[in-house]
């Protein structure tokens, strides 16, 4: 019989340990120095310059604090310290950004965990299960449409025929940005990480909403994301002159879209109230051919943005605008296309890690805000192959995805502190 | 009638050679930058990488510190990124130390156009903010593109455009020799 293993003797993790503040607003900082631009606005696309720049900042302040840093193919990047065994706790976030975004969205999570695992390191704590900090990439859609790229490749999540669609303004295809890195369809299931590998996933994040500030609470304890499904509808009439054509003669197709994005808002809005399903509809874009004065409208073509934390909901109020839309097309004799975008599930989060993250909260007698995410993350993509937590800090006036946006560095630093916390209360959890 | 070039190639520098004047470098610079205290060595990718290492072992027989050696690729900061796509590589720089308020000496085998001293600093200067940067090349060429000056100089050859310059280090190379081609003809 093999002799049991003698067992490190673990110290308390109740003991004190405390991040270092200063360290973690700088390396903030220096983050937000590359791609940074007008107002203090931060462009960071993934796979551009820029992006790549931060990425190896990231690499070199993993490999300064003394972790074994790991980037795999397609550029994630895991700076693991090592103890005990068995699967590891992960935590991070991602360092791109939206076209002239602000400093926080994403780089507060993947700095907040490397703090988090350089404190761990410094004190020296004996770990019963290996810690990582994570930077995936390319978790915003904004060049290619395609978000949570690198988290959805860890998860095994990413389908073939995704991919094929996504294409830059430039027209430049995300598969062949792939390959010039040397990823290949092939070669991407590859990416995925073993699941048995990964105990637990922790994100902390900016709210990027007002519910936080406005509710004066200074941590989000995140229950579920929200995922959107997208439909692009196009009506299809007849263009025609605008003086000379009756109206009981017209198809005009803005006319027709005009009625189902005001149904969009009192549909959204008549299921928004809902305690397990409360759901937002948003038109967030429209294109209208020919687009002129004197012309009526031959082709209108609506993007339609609908989210929710439950499913359900969300694909009752898609299949309404989608029956709506037919009916407005029928009545006015035209043609209308439904095309459906990339659609998500919405993600529960994991009731043990919310459980953790609350406890802690209350020993610290921290106002906290138990909450769904309106906004996609990384996150849900690992959920689905590891329980995941998130941590939500305040935004300013709710702002996100601007120059503008802003959390205070005294949330930031309480938000880095939690996770810590919560990394060693999870690491050290029997799972 | 029109002759092909002819190129005529010669060696500057043999394996002693080249640790002589990386020893006086390396005298100069502990000289210079009082001790190896907050010293730290970068090399330029790829050789400057095995200078900055000798560098480092030299030091550490003269005084017995060794010297910090950090590793950099300069790809991501070239100023002709723009025709040459980066091969999305984030990490081939590794300094396994924090450059803020050091003295840095870059090191590279070649000085010439000044493009790749730009970009390392630019390159450092993303990762913090050094008290010094100062430069250290096995080869000064000439041939200058930019306001960039050496601060610690092997040898100097004044090169014509055309001729070029090899550095070999047995690390890479198997063998330690400066070689000088020239076009004639």
């Amino acid at each position: 019989m093999p002799s049991p293993r003698p067992k490190e003797k673990a110290r308390p993790f109740s003991e004190r340990l405390t991040i270092n503040q200063e360290r973690l607003l700088a390396d903030l900082n220096a983050i937000s120095r590359i791609g940074i631009g007008d107002r203090g606005s931060v462009t960071r696309l993934v796979f551009s310059v820029t992006e790549l720049r931060s990425r190896q900042l990231l690499v070199h302040l993993m490999t300064q604090a003394g972790l074994k840093v790991q980037v795999d193919r397609i550029g994630n990047i895991f700076g693991r310290l090592e103890g005990g065994s068995g699967p590891a706790v992960l935590a991070g976030s991602h360092l791109d950004s939206v076209v002239h975004g602000g400093k926080f969205d994403g780089p507060v999570g993947v700095i907040g965990a490397l703090e988090a695992v350089r404190t761990l390191k410094e004190a020296d704590v004996a770990l019963p299960c290996p810690v990582e900090a994570v930077c995936f990439v390319g978790e915003e859609s904004s060049r290619f449409g395609f978000s949570t790229l690198g988290s959805s490749l860890v998860a095994g999540q990413v389908k073939m025929k995704d991919l094929t669609n996504a294409v830059d303004a430039r027209g430049t295809k995300l598969e062949d940005v792939l390959a010039g890195l040397g990823v290949y369809r092939d070669s991407l299931p590859a990416l995925k990480r073993d699941p048995k590998s990964i105990k637990a996933y922790l994100e902390l994040h900016i709210e990027q909403g007002p519910v936080l500030e406005a509710k004066k609470k200074k941590i989000g304890v995140v229950t579920a994301i929200a995922a959107p499904t997208r439909l692009r509808v196009v009506f299809t009439g007849q263009a025609d002159h605008s003086g000379t054509t009756p109206m009981e003669m017209r198809k005009d197709a803005l006319a027709a879209a005009a009625h189902l994005i005001a149904y969009v808002e009192v549909i959204a809005r008549a299921n928004s109230a809902m305690e397990k399903g409360r759901v937002v509809g948003t038109v967030g874009a429209i294109k209208i051919d020919p687009g002129v004065i004197n012309a009526i409208p031959g082709k209108a073509e609506l993007s339609i943005d609908i989210r929710s934390i439950s499913g359900k909901a969300k694909e009752r109020v898609a299949r309404a605008v989608e029956a709506r839309a037919r009916e407005i097309a029928t009545a006015r004799e035209m043609k209308v296309d439904i095309l459906p975008i990339r659609s998500e599930e919405p993600v529960d989060l994991d009731e043990g890690l919310i459980h953790v993250i609350e406890e802690i909260c209350q020993e610290k007698k921290i106002a906290y805000e138990v909450m769904p995410s309106g906004a996609g993350h990384d996150a849900m993509q690992i959920a689905k192959i590891a329980p995941a937590g998130m941590i939500f800090v305040p935004s300013k006036k709710g702002i996100s995805h601007s120059p503008l946006e802003w959390t205070d560095p005294e949330e930031i630093c309480l938000g880095a502190q939690i996770l810590l916390e919560t990394i060693l209360r999870v690491a050290h959890e029997a799972r | 009638m029109k002759r092909a070039d002819k190129k005529t190639t010669a060696r500057v520098l043999g394996a002693a050679d080249i640790h002589k004047q990386l020893e006086r470098c390396c005298r100069e610079i502990l000289k210079e930058r009082n001790g190896a205290g907050e010293l730290v060595l970068i090399g330029i990718r790829t050789r400057g990488i095995h200078l900055a290492r000798r560098l480092s072992a030299i030091a550490k027989k003269l005084t017995g510190r060794e010297i910090p050696v950090g590793e950099m690729d300069i790809t991501l900061y070239r100023d002709d990124l723009n025709t040459l796509l980066p091969d999305g590589k984030v990490d081939n720089t590794r300094i396994p130390f924090d450059i803020a308020n050091k003295t840095i000496i870059l090191v590279d085998d070649v000085l010439h156009t000044g493009r790749t001293v730009r970009a390392a600093v630019d390159h450092l200067i993303d990762f913090g903010r050094p008290k010094a940067i100062h430069l250290a090349v096995l080869i000064d060429r000439g041939g200058r593109e930019l306001p960039v000056a050496a601060d610690y100089v092997g040898k100097k050859i004044a090169l014509p455009s055309g001729g070029e310059v090899k550095v070999k280090l047995k690390e890479v190379d198997k063998v330690d020799e400066v070689v000088v081609s020239k076009s004639s003809g």
